[in-house]
């Protein structure tokens, strides 16, 4: 049964046919497939398939990167209420885009992606101010904060990774909070992340999910 | 020194290279543009240039995260990351051979024509796809007198008492638009059209401004760019028709925020920072005298920046509006003025809600392959027979197609989902095949990439989100409209069955008046160049505007993920 939910599911995100795949699910659900089994054998391994077929691809459209991503977290959110019991989080991550910044809608897909990795994500929203990042890190426990910058000013702006490390340094939290950044900018220059003092950078939301992971296991050792 | 022979259109001339420079400044500085989004920071991906023979610095990391393993190792590179350090030859055309008429075959090779006048003598040679602004080569010397046709109507009363002549200058993000008066017979004597020059430091607007914020120097060279360009049209206007510019008593400028910062030198680095994206920037030039030289005016002139209105939303909207005459009346009206800032404003009969949205140049052929502005040149509808196949297109002047502008593009959009061809998501049906649509159209290899589908997608949602944001903020629903109004370049030929088609309209009653603007932020600018209270007639429209910022907005967020599918608007949404 699970695998025709998966092919129908599949085919569903591929065609980025929302209401299809909510269907799909929900037919699931009914027929006894648990949420905890639509998360982790359906939705997520699409997802990963949907990122190795875009970085793979030269003709990636970041439309429909949008729509699936979309459909996912819509998915998981769902799916999340309904797990028998509490899922173990693997951390928390504070997350939002640098100053000066109102691209959303990356962040956006990498916390629909963390989400259903299991990391505990809180969103700053857009135009976060780097003390802001430090403060609700530090009010909520997070072991790491993502800076998502979309534009070369703001990736390599003092306001954003730079002034967040800074203030890291002076607090000395640098051993208990991790910093990784993402957006457009980290993708075409691969160093650029070390260049503004960011302890890693992901190019996709799975991606991130691993390296947060990795980042938290730091942390807590 | 090392030299670069540039073969443009079958004539040949040869630059010295500078070391250091990259081939795509080399040749910026030779006036040979090539198309770029990004500025030349290796992003956009469209700069691309074939290396036939010869060596240079390996493959960058963004070369290699833009370009194919396969196109790489047949020498495809952006010029952008290319240091030539040894003679180089280029040609700006190609000339494939194929026949007339699209071609919907799927291709799975590549888009890179063949050069066939490879120059063996030097030690390396670049094709040039059909990535070079074709027609608006500018900035130098490639102004076009704007038809007859071009012109929104405007209505102005004679000045007999005003100085003899007067300027209107409409400046946006990649086209500027100048026209000069007589102002006591209230007679146009000439009107011009090129390409905004600062394109080269980016399309889109935010990338231009933060290489504004990058040096003073910078700054002063966008700044210059554009003074000169609109320098360079007055002065063609006034050879053309015998005109003493020292007679030009007025000139009058519209623009959005950010085009009207960068021109006057000031405050554009406000911009960037999104805290002020909800208030109104001081464009205000302080160097009135310096413009004044530059463009040879009388030293008396009046030089005036009509101010913007909020946010990006510049006082180019403010013009449409006055042209269009969109607040006189109850009747309620939409007037969308297309462009890489696209700017919105919906008249409900009460107040005018006005707003911008930064959907990208593609409908002005910007981040296309084979996407051109609405030039002489530019296939600007194309029609398929139903029982063929086939298809048809248009060619604006008729001439041979040098590429494709936006309205050809929302025509083939709608032609290929009405066909099966491209599903509504932006996947092309034979994804097996590369994803690539090859549409061969006379010279100039054309060819469609879901890239270019992906582009267009998000230009279309961002204006369509906005515009049903709008509507529903104003609570009117689409069939309610008596009028909407397609301004820019672009809405001048848009096929507006089309536009529903795709959902970059909304769908209207049939009775709806459909109104194709054209240069109607010129004729608006035109009009407030005879406005004995200038300042008044600006306080009436934007006394009546409300500045709705969408980047904050987060229900705009929603709907411009359900506006990337190319369907109809569907309402409610």
């Amino acid at each position: 049964m699970l695998e025709d939910v998966i092919t129908a599911y599949n085919e569903a995100v591929f065609d980025t046919d929302r209401e299809r795949a909510l269907k799909v699910i929900h037919d699931a659900v009914d027929r006894g497939v648990s949420p905890e089994d639509v998360v982790f054998k359906v939705v997520i391994p699409a997802i990963e398939q949907m990122i190795k077929s875009i970085s793979e691809s030269f003709d990636a459209n970041l439309a429909q990167h949008f729509m699936t991503s979309q459909i996912a977290a819509e998915v998981t959110e769902e799916m999340l209420a309904r797990f028998r019991k509490a899922p173990e989080v693997v951390g928390h991550i504070v997350i939002g885009t640098a100053q000066g910044d109102l691209h959303s809608l990356g962040k956006r897909i990498v916390i629909g992606c963390l989400k259903s990795l299991m990391i505990d994500v809180t969103d700053l929203g857009v135009n976060v101010p780097p003390e802001k990042f430090v403060d609700e890190a530090v009010a909520r426990n997070a072991q790491v904060i993502g800076i998502s910058a979309m534009m070369v000013h703001t990736a390599r702006g003092e306001n954003g990774c730079i002034m967040v490390r800074e203030l890291l340094r002076k607090r000395g939290l640098e051993d208990r909070i991790k910093i990784i950044v993402g957006g457009a900018p980290y993708r075409y220059d691969l160093e650029l992340y070390k260049t503004v003092g960011a302890d890693a950078s992901a190019d996709d939301g799975i991606t991130a999910g691993r390296v947060i992971a990795g980042l938290i296991k730091e942390v807590r050792r | 020194m090392p030299v670069l022979r540039v073969n443009q259109a079958g004539v040949e001339r040869s630059i010295s290279l500078t070391p250091g420079l990259s081939l795509r400044e080399t040749l910026h500085r030779a006036n040979v543009h090539l198309r770029s989004t990004c500025g030349g920071a290796g992003v956009c991906g469209r700069c691309r240039v074939l290396i036939t023979y010869g060596r240079t610095n390996a493959p960058t990391a963004r070369e290699t995260a833009r370009i194919s393993p396969d196109d790489l190792a047949r020498g495809v590179r952006l010029a952008c990351q290319v240091r030539p350090e040894h003679d180089i030859g280029i040609n700006t055309q190609v000339r494939p051979e194929h026949d007339i008429g699209i071609n919907t075959q799927v291709r799975p090779e590549h888009d890179i024509g063949i050069n066939t006048q490879v120059r063996p003598e030097h030690d390396i040679g670049i094709t040039v796809q059909a990535d070079v602004y074709p027609s608006l080569s500018g900035p130098a010397g490639h102004w076009r007198s704007l038809a007859d046709d071009e012109y929104a109507p405007v209505d102005i009363s004679p000045m007999p008492d005003a100085p003899p002549y007067g300027a209107a200058v409409d400046i946006g993000s990649t086209q500027i638009r100048v026209s000069i008066w007589d102002m006591r017979s209230g007679r146009r004597i000439a009107g011009r059209i090129g390409l905004n020059p600062q394109s080269y430091f980016g399309a889109d607007i935010l990338t231009r401004l933060a290489a504004a914020a990058e040096s003073p120097d910078n700054a002063r060279l966008i700044r210059m760019a554009a003074r000169e360009a609109v320098g360079e049209a007055l002065q063609d206007m006034a050879q053309a028709h015998g005109l003493n510019l020292r007679e030009v008593g007025q000139v009058v400028i519209v623009g959005n925020t950010a085009m009207l910062a960068l021109l006057s030198g000031r405050n554009h680095g406000l911009l960037l920072n999104p805290d002020n994206w909800e208030r109104t920037i001081d464009c205000s030039p302080d160097d009135t005298p310096a413009l004044r030289e530059l463009w040879g005016v009388a030293e008396s002139a009046i030089i005036d920046i009509v101010q913007p209105v909020a946010g990006f939303v510049g006082s180019d909207l403010l013009a449409d509006i006055i042209a269009t005459k969109l607040a006189e009346g109850p009747d309620s009206a939409l007037l969308i003025d297309f462009g890489t800032n696209s700017e919105i404003a919906l008249w409900d009969g009460r107040e005018i809600l006005v707003a911008s949205t930064a959907g990208g140049p593609a409908f002005e052929g910007g981040g296309i392959g084979c996407g051109m502005p609405a030039e002489p040149g530019a296939i600007f509808r194309v029609e398929q027979d139903e029982a063929s196949g086939a298809f048809h297109h248009e060619t604006i002047g008729g001439g041979e197609p040098e590429g494709i502008c936006g309205s050809g593009l929302v025509d083939i959009l709608a032609c290929l989902i009405r066909s099966g061809e491209l599903r509504e998501n932006g996947k092309f049906l034979h994804h097996h095949a590369g994803g690539r649509l090859q549409i061969v159209i006379g010279r100039t290899d054309m060819v469609l990439t879901t890239q270019d589908i992906d582009a267009l997608q998000r230009a279309k949602a961002a204006i369509a989100a906005a515009t049903t944001r709008l509507m529903k903020l104003a609570g009117m629903h689409p069939e309610k409209l008596r009028r909407v109004c397609v301004c820019g370049a672009f809405g001048r030929y848009l096929d507006v069955r089309n536009a529903q088609f795709i959902g970059l309209l909304p769908g209207i009653a049939d009775d709806t008046r459909v109104e194709h603007g054209g240069n109607s932020a010129l004729a608006g600018c035109e009009a407030l160049l005879f406005a004995s209270d200038r300042a008044a007639v600006l306080r009436s429209v934007a006394g009546k505007a409300n500045h709705y910022n969408m980047s904050t907005d987060t229900d705009f967020e929603e709907l411009f993920i359900d506006s990337l599918f190319l369907r109809p608007m569907r309402w409610p949404m």
